[in-house]
Parts: C-alpha cells; sequence; structure tokens
C-alpha cells in the first residue's frame, strides 16, 4: 500500500516537473472556420476542375434536388460542428449535439429508401465508375484536413467521432458528386455516389478506437 | 465532492495551464481521492484502482489544454475517468479471453508464448522485455534492473525526470499485460 502510494507521489511529482505553459485548445467554432473553408474552398475547385452537370438549370429548379442539396449541407455543417466539440474530452457539455447529424442521416436514409421504392433505377452494381474517382478526389483532401484537426484533439468518444468525420465529408462529396453527375437514376446514385462512402465510413468508425487513440 | 472543490479544481486547472507547477501538482493530489473514489466500486479487482487512477493521471497531463477554465472542471474530468477506465477493462477483458483459452489448444502456445519450455520463466520477461522500443528497454533495464534514480537516467539519456518516470511506468504496465 506504501508503494503503490509513493509510486502515485512519484507520478504526481514527476508530471508537475514536466509541466510547462500550455497552449490552450482554441475554441471549437475557432477550430471549425479553417476546415470550413478549405472543404468548401476545395470543393468550388474541383466543381471548376469537373464541370457542373450539363442539365444543371433543370436539376437546380427541382424542388426535391433542393431539398436533398439543403439536407445534405446541413448534415455537412452539423456533423463537422459534432467532430469538433469531440476533440474535447467532455464536449464542453454539449453531447446532445450528435443526435442531430444522426437524426439527418436518418432522414437521408428514409428518403433514400423511399426514392428506391417509387423511383424506376438500374439494378444496384457494384464495378468501378468515374464517379468513385470523382468521389475519392472530393473528399481525400477534406477528409485528411479533418483527421489532422480531430486527431490533434483529445476525444473520450473515437467511434463516434471516426463516424463524425465520414458524415462530414461523405455529405460533402456526395453533394458535389450530384452537382457533377448528370444521372439522377437512383440505383446509380447509391451505387457510385453513396456506397463508396458508406464502405470507407464504416471501416473508418470500426478502426476509430486505434485511429483517435491518446 | 462539494461546489467549492470543484471550483478549487477549476482555479487550479486554469493556473495549471499558465504553467504554475505548485498549482498542478496540488490538482492533481486533489483529484487522486475523487478518482480513486469513482472507480472503486465499479471494478472487479481492488489492485487495478492505482493502475486505472495512474492512467488518468497521465491522461490529465496530456490533455489539460483542451480543458477551457469558462467550464466546469468536474465533467471534463469524468469524461476521462469514465473512458481511461473502460479503456482499462476492455484490454484487461481482451486478454482475459485469450488467456481463458484451453491448455489442449496447441495453437495459443505457437501464438503466444515463445518457448514452452520456458513459458512463465525469466526467459519470457526478458523476451517480452526486448519487444518494446530500444529506449523504453533502456529507461526499464536501468530503472528496474541495474537500479539507477530516475534522475541518474534522464541525465545519462538527456531526459527530464517526469518523462523517465513516465516511461518506466508506462513499460512496467505494458509488460504486466504482456505476461498477465
Amino acid at each position: 500500500m506504501k508503494e503503490s502510494a509513493k509510486n502515485m507521489d512519484d507520478l504526481i511529482e514527476g508530471l508537475s516537473n514536466d509541466l510547462c505553459k500550455i497552449k490552450k485548445m482554441p475554441h471549437p467554432l475557432k477550430r471549425a472556420i479553417p476546415w470550413f473553408t478549405l472543404a468548401i474552398a476545395y470543393v468550388f475547385f474541383t466543381l471548376w476542375i469537373f464541370g457542373v452537370r450539363d442539365n444543371a438549370q433543370a436539376f437546380f429548379t427541382n424542388q426535391y434536388n433542393i431539398f436533398e442539396l439543403f439536407l445534405m449541407g446541413t448534415m455537412f455543417i452539423c456533423s463537422t460542428f459534432c467532430s469538433i466539440w469531440l476533440c474535447v474530452p467532455d464536449m464542453r457539455g454539449q453531447k446532445w449535439m450528435l443526435s442531430v447529424p444522426v437524426a439527418l442521416f436518418a432522414l437521408f436514409c428514409v428518403w433514400i429508401s423511399l426514392k428506391m421504392v417509387f423511383e424506376p433505377h438500374d439494378l444496384l452494381t457494384m464495378r468501378w465508375h468515374s464517379c468513385i474517382t470523382e468521389g475519392i478526389v472530393f473528399g481525400a483532401i477534406p477528409a485528411i484536413f479533418l483527421a489532422f484537426i480531430t486527431i490533434s484533439g483529445k476525444t473520450t468518444r473515437p467511434i463516434w467521432l471516426a463516424f463524425m468525420n465520414a458524415l462530414a465529408v461523405g455529405s460533402l462529396g456526395y453533394i458535389a458528386l450530384r452537382i457533377t453527375c448528370g444521372s439522377d437514376d437512383i440505383g446509380h446514385i447509391l451505387s457510385f455516389h453513396i456506397m463508396p462512402y458508406v464502405i470507407v465510413g464504416f471501416i473508418i468508425s470500426v478502426l476509430g478506437r486505434y485511429i483517435y487513440k491518446w | 465532492m462539494s461546489a467549492s472543490q470543484s471550483e478549487k479544481w477549476k482555479e487550479l486547472a486554469v493556473l495549471a495551464q499558465d504553467g504554475d507547477k505548485r498549482a498542478y501538482a496540488e490538482l492533481l493530489k486533489t483529484i487522486v481521492p475523487f478518482i480513486k473514489s469513482r472507480i472503486a466500486g465499479q471494478l472487479a479487482n481492488p489492485d487495478w484502482v492505482d493502475e486505472i487512477t495512474q492512467e488518468i493521471l497521465i491522461s490529465v497531463h496530456k490533455s489539460l489544454y483542451s480543458y477551457s477554465g469558462d467550464r466546469p472542471f468536474t465533467p471534463w474530468l469524468m469524461a476521462i475517468i469514465q473512458f481511461r477506465k473502460t479503456d482499462f477493462l476492455r484490454k484487461h477483458y481482451r486478454h482475459k479471453e485469450l488467456k481463458s483459452k484451453s491448455k489442449a489448444d496447441t495453437e495459443i502456445f505457437d501464438t503466444h508464448v515463445t518457448e514452452q519450455v520456458y513459458a512463465g520463466e525469466l526467459k519470457d520477461i526478458e523476451n517480452a522485455i526486448s519487444g518494446l522500443p530500444e529506449l523504453q528497454q533502456k529507461i526499464f533495464r536501468m530503472i528496474k534492473v541495474e537500479g539507477y534514480s530516475a534522475k541518474e537516467v534522464a541525465k545519462e539519456l538527456d531526459m527530464s525526470v517526469s518523462a523517465v518516470k513516465v516511461s518506466a511506468h508506462r513499460t512496467a504496465n505494458k509488460l504486466k499485460d504482456m505476461l498477465g
């Protein structure tokens, strides 16, 4: 018992001797600004490279498409905020925030399911397609940047953090793909726009505990 | 824990962030009984309490920069306590699952015991140590085998005393995990 108390005292002494003035973590809102700026600027840049879809005017006047883009945009913003707040051990007391992107994601799943039921569509296929390449291009840089921001934090919910990162990057990539790809076929969207992000997101979520270990 | 205690911790944490070593040592000392009281009742083995408490203190040290002085200290600390406790138990039970394998299952010897004839003997300890990174090995051997003090090791390796102590502590924990 005495030895364990001595060990504890030694550790405390060691840690306090090791202390120097700490640069405090900025407010999560301030940490989110560089990510938003870079991610949005990057997507605009890639949209400029790939060009918008031929039937863009018709696409942007369709209320269902506008709803879908609005839904994904909101999910992008909310999941980004959650990712940044999750970098603080207690999320600064804002645990409720997690429910918002989860609810939006559930709504998106329902939306896609309804489209699958009510719209005629191609059969789901798994093969390489140019949309998958574009999806990787849209998602890779924002994903690396977001991972860089979040790994520098200290999360106590690594799986949630990985999931939120996947949602943030996935929703941004999905918006970009919908603007560049001319196809509105739900089979195509599910196979080549959504599925790659879902697979990568699932893998990242499973590995979250290792990625965000500290 | 009283509200005044929580306020006191908050003040100490803010001072510690500004580099006040004395305030930091006081903070760590005063949170130890709180941490122990929070985890003691939830563990099957009372010997784990000290081990997890030390892990939590190291985590507090690592994440102190993420604490915001305009927020209460206790929820921040509780989040770390929960996280480290769960992490420890997860590791422990994963290891236990491994140990619960039948001895008739010879595969386990091939993958987890270097040489059956030396199982449980000094050779296993030596092998476990030699599997560690070189610097950790050196620090551990100098302190635990050769009997040097942390100060002497720090001087020899041009490191801070606390870094040496933390490394030795972690290595001991790692070896405990490896050797069961």
